[in-house]
Parts: structure tokens; sequence; C-alpha cells
């Protein structure tokens, strides 16, 4: 299906990460930023959580060996196939030995390869997803991530041609208001991060949850797919010894020297620190393309406000499948 | 958007599921049960001191129970919406799909499991025995070269001498607070008094896949290699992270069996799974 010839940073073959495996220690994973995953999947009328190729940071190079449609989501980047410029968010109809490189520009961290296709690759806790740390996973179904020379194998469903009603980008207005609204607030000036407090929250003051929200905090270079520390205001737990608790996606520790860390995707399963509050899905997303320096704000939202908007995101996104699916024409 | 004080906080009051159990909102499609000690906040956190520990009426080990039971509970009933379980010493953490449910819901549910689990517990010892939780053996060489190993320090500490660090240890079943940390982790408890001894004051950048360790009041097993501060005190010859037999999981028990270097030398790995692969 398609040979990986160059990365520069780091490359994994992911989905929504596995399910039923925290309780034997094992991480979660999935999509950095499952939004544009969901979305590139969307466009290709498939369903939103078909294997897809996350490049994070850096250039990526790959040639394919059969003909297939791909789109390409997320960060600002220059794209080109066997040289010729296509762009983000767009279907495109590869031919036999064609080569995709893509080159990050300055907005965002990881971009999406959707492949009209079911690709195929090893599953762990019914998922395609490695983790480096656990050892497990991924196509050599040891937690390596793509290198060059890594083929992936697959199965492209034929399309003839593509439709100019498929193609359109993220501002256009035939996008469904609910996805343009959340799109729009990827690359704010500062991000506003929902927050709903949980956990150990009760055990922070009124005046330090103030703090915590008042202003803003800068993303450190300590950041990965584990975890991403901030630096700001220091905030206080009034309690100090904790047992260990199953740790939320999203769900922000506070340790000894008060300054947060947002847990992500392969974040470990149990956690001893205390826990003021869970960052909610479709920030957590926007957190995907946040590179170190940026800043953020937190705010606070009620969980159930959270769940209603990522549900109306979602539904929006099953829609765009929809109306895909219909326009691609099928070669037999 | 400013939401009045209530509102923002609603999430932390807990819903009683059952007399001695709540459940509170920790995500979006997230709950944590927790057991409720008459003198104890909702949210599952405690002290650790023995005074503090009696007033609360419930054992650390009780909690557990209370915990795995309703673990158990809800595995049986198998709910099509259940994502994940995640059960850690005082709490568990249950993760659903909220596509097509709400957490009312999910509340809902597990109270009617809990009461139908307590109107009819004859009904349920059976099924809880037939899917009685695991007692894995564990073979470990307490006199292991295999390693570094913090022994002499241990009986030093101690005043033990090592046939009765080897029989203290070894004695005994512990249950399984909490599986994380790394796959496969178990933090095994609780530890005699007679083995107490605090982490290492540096923690060893490199501790060997196989180390059985203690620290405090608990004992583990390091299933890979790892950075750890726990005192070694012998070596598994079972490959934790394969074998298919050993999945530990929180609720279950595991007894050490002490084995000689010859039988550390002569133990054969069972040949590994084929891996699955996507259609």
């Amino acid at each position: 299906m398609l040979k990986v010839e160059k990365v520069s940073l780091l490359a994994n073959i992911v989905d929504e990460g596995r399910t039923g495996m925290q309780g034997q220690g094992y991480s979660q994973s999935g999509a950095l930023d499952w939004l544009k995953f969901y979305y590139a999947n969307a466009l290709l009328g498939q369903t939103l959580w078909s294997p897809a190729i996350e490049v994070l940071g850096g250039n990526f190079c790959c040639r394919f060996t059969q003909a297939c449609v791909i789109c390409i989501t997320g960060a600002d980047a220059k794209l080109s196939i066997d040289g010729l410029s296509i762009s983000l968010g767009c279907p495109v109809l590869i031919s036999i030995g064609q080569q995709l490189s893509i080159k990050q520009l300055n907005k965002g961290l990881v971009n999406y390869i959707a492949v009209k296709a079911a690709l195929i690759s090893p599953s762990f806790g019914n998922s395609v997803c490695a983790v480096a740390r656990e050892k497990r996973g991924g196509i050599r179904e040891n937690g390596s991530s793509l290198q060059k020379g890594d083929f992936i194998n697959g199965t492209p469903y034929g399309v003839g041609e593509i439709n100019k009603a498929l193609i359109f980008n993220e501002t256009d207005h035939r996008l469904p208001n609910a996805l343009r609204h959340i799109f729009s607030q990827y690359y704010a000036q500062t991000k506003v991060i929902n927050i709903s407090l949980s956990y150990q929250a009760h055990f922070f003051t009124h005046q330090q949850i103030s703090q915590f929200t008042h202003k803003s905090y800068q993303v450190t270079n300590n950041m990965d797919r584990m975890g991403m520390r901030l630096h700001g205001k220091s905030i206080f737990c009034t309690k100090k010894v904790l047992s260990s608790q199953g740790m939320v996606y999203g769900a922000v520790q506070i340790p000894g020297d008060g300054q947060p860390i947002i847990m992500r995707n392969d974040r470990q399963t149990i956690g001893g620190y205390p826990i003021i509050g869970v960052v909610d899905r479709l920030s957590m997303a926007i957190l995907g393309q946040t590179v170190p320096g940026e800043s953020i704000e937190f705010s606070i939202a009620d969980f159930e406000e959270s769940r209603q908007k990522r549900l109306l995101v979602c539904l929006a996104l099953e829609k765009l499948l929809a109306r895909q699916a219909q326009l691609f024409t099928h070669y037999a | 958007m400013d939401l009045p004080l209530m509102n923002i906080y609603s999430s932390l009051t807990p819903v009683f599921i059952s007399p001695f159990l709540s459940a509170g909102r920790v995500g979006e499609s997230s709950l944590l049960i927790s057991v409720v000690s008459p003198l104890e906040d909702c949210s599952g956190v405690s002290s650790n001191t023995s005074a503090d520990k009696k007033l609360m009426g419930l054992t650390l080990i009780e909690k557990n129970n209370l915990l795995t039971d309703v673990q158990q509970f809800i595995r049986i009933n198998q709910p099509s919406w259940l994502n994940d379980l995640v059960l850690s010493y005082e709490c568990l953490l249950l993760e659903y799909n909220d596509q097509y449910i709400n957490h009312y819901q999910v509340l809902q549910y597990l109270q009617s499991l809990l009461k139908a689990n307590t109107k009819a517990p004859k009904a349920n010892a059976s099924a809880k025995k037939n899917n009685a939780l695991k007692t894995h053996v564990v073979s470990v060489c307490y006199n292991s070269t295999r390693g570094p190993d913090d022994r002499e320090r241990v009986l030093a500490h101690t005043g033990l001498s090592l046939s009765s660090l080897i029989r203290v240890h070894s004695q005994n079943p512990y249950r399984i607070f909490a599986v994380g940390f790394m796959p496969n982790f178990a933090y095994l408890g609780e530890l005699e008094e007679s083995l107490h001894i605090p982490r290492l004051a540096n923690p060893r950048l490199n501790v060997p896949a196989g180390a059985v360790a203690i620290a405090d009041n608990q004992t583990a097993i390091y299933p890979s290699k790892s950075p750890g501060g726990w005192h070694i005190i012998g070596y598994t010859p079972i490959d934790l992270i394969n074998h298919p037999d050993f999945v530990f999981e929180a609720g279950q028990q595991v007894k050490f069996e002490a084995i000689s270097i010859v039988e550390f030398n002569e133990y054969v790995s069972p040949p590994k799974k084929q891996a699955l692969k996507n259609a």
C-alpha cells in the first residue's frame, strides 16, 4: 500500500486507541488530535476511526505502491505529490508509484494521512496504536514508531475519479457550522482550554481555583504523547497524601511544585498526584496542535455542556461522512 | 462563560449507588466509584495513620474487596457501553461510551445492579465462585544473582535472617491493590510490619525485568526493565510481559513461592502467543 521514505521526527499508525486494557496498566493511546483524525476519514467517506498515519512535527515522505485516494488534515504544511502542490483537507487521487511529501510549517504539530483503504496492521487491545514506553503495539508490535523503509499493507477501495464537489477547505460555508466553529478555535492567540472540576477539586481553595483560571499558562518543552507540563502560577492542594487513582484522558495533575500537567493519550493508567479537574475532549484535540511556548488559559466548564458540544461535532462529522461517501464514484 | 458556582461544583457531589459506595463524575464519560466511610469525605482520598484508619471503620482491604465485587458484578453483567474499568486501592474508574447513554443512566444502572446483587447473595456467591478471582503463584529465587539486589540492606534494616525474610515474604498471599505505572506492574499488599523499609533515597536508573522488590507496606514485581526505588530481594524467572497466564488485575491475589537457583536456571518459558492481525 505505502512505503515510508522519510520521517524527521515521529510518525505512527493510529486509530482511536485501545479499549479494555487500562485495568492491566496499558495506556489508551490514540490520535493526538482526534478531531482532525476523524475529519480526514469523514472527508473520504469512511468510518471516522479508520486507521491513519499520524505525523508529528517536521517532514514526512512516503510512496504509494497502489492507486488510491488520500486526504491530509491537521497542521499547516506544504503538501506535494511528486512535487505538485496539493491542499489540506482535499481528497486526492494517487497513482501507483507517486510520492507524498509533507513539510510542516509554523502552525500546529500533527498531520493525519487518511487513505481510502483498509489498512492492515497488527492489533493490540483492538487498536493499531504503538506506545513506545510499553514496547507494545504498532506495525512491529513492539511499540516502535514508523521508520524509513517500513511498509504498510492495505487494500484500497477502487475510486474512478474525484468529484469536484468533494473538495473544500476548513472555512468553506458548505461545512457544517459546528465544524467550522471548532476549527476556528484551533489557532487563537491564547487558546481557551475548557476544564471541568472533579477528582480532588474540593481540596483546592476557591482562591487557588480562581488563580488557576485567572492567568494563562505556558506550554513548556516537557511535552510528549504522555503529558504536557505547563508553566505558570503554582497552585497547591490541601490534601498531601493520596492513594493512586485511575486517570482520565485530559486529567490535570498538580504535583508538589504546583505546576500543572495535562495527561494525554499515552499517560500512565494510575497516578498518585492530586487532580484538580479534567480538560474536555474538544479542548484536548486543540491541545494536540499546541507547541511549546504557546499560552493557554483555563476556563471552567460543565461536563454535560462539554459532552453535548462534542456530540454535536461528532454528528456533524457523521453527516459530512455520509455526504462524501455518496459523491465518490467507484470502480468495481 | 460564567456558570453559577453550584453548577461548577455539581460534578463534585457524588451520588450514592449503594449504602457504602458513591460514584462521582470525573470525566465527560467517566465515573469514579469510591467507598464511603463514616468519617471520611466522598472522594476516596484517605489518610494513612492507623488512628485515622480505625476511625474510618473500613480497612484498605475491606474497601478494596467492596470495589472488587462491584468490578465483578459489572463484568458478569457485560453492559454494551462499557469501555474500561481501572481498579486502584480505594476507587474504581469506569469509562463508558456516551454516544447513546448519559451518566444518569449509568448511575441508575449501577444502583440497580448493586441492589440486585445484595438482594440475592446466595445466587451470586456461586456466580462469584465460578468467576473466582485468581491467585497467581509466582516463583521467586531469593538467592538469585541475576542482577543487583538490596538483600543485605534489607536484612540489616529489619534485623531478620535471610531464611526469615523468605518465610515472611512468601508465607501469605498478597492482594493486588492496583495495576499501573507500567503494564502488568501490580502493587501488592499488605506487607508484614517486620519487613517494612522506606524506599531507596536514590532510585535505581535500571531495575532488571523480573525483580521482586519491597517498599513500605507493599511489594511488587517489575515486569520489565525500568527505573525504580524499591528494594530488590529476589528475581522471578517468569516473563510477566508475555506469559499468557500471568495477567495481573486489581482484586486478584499473588502468592510467592521460593525456588532454588537451580530451579531458576532450569525454568523454561512457554512459547510466545501468535499476534493478532487485523483482517
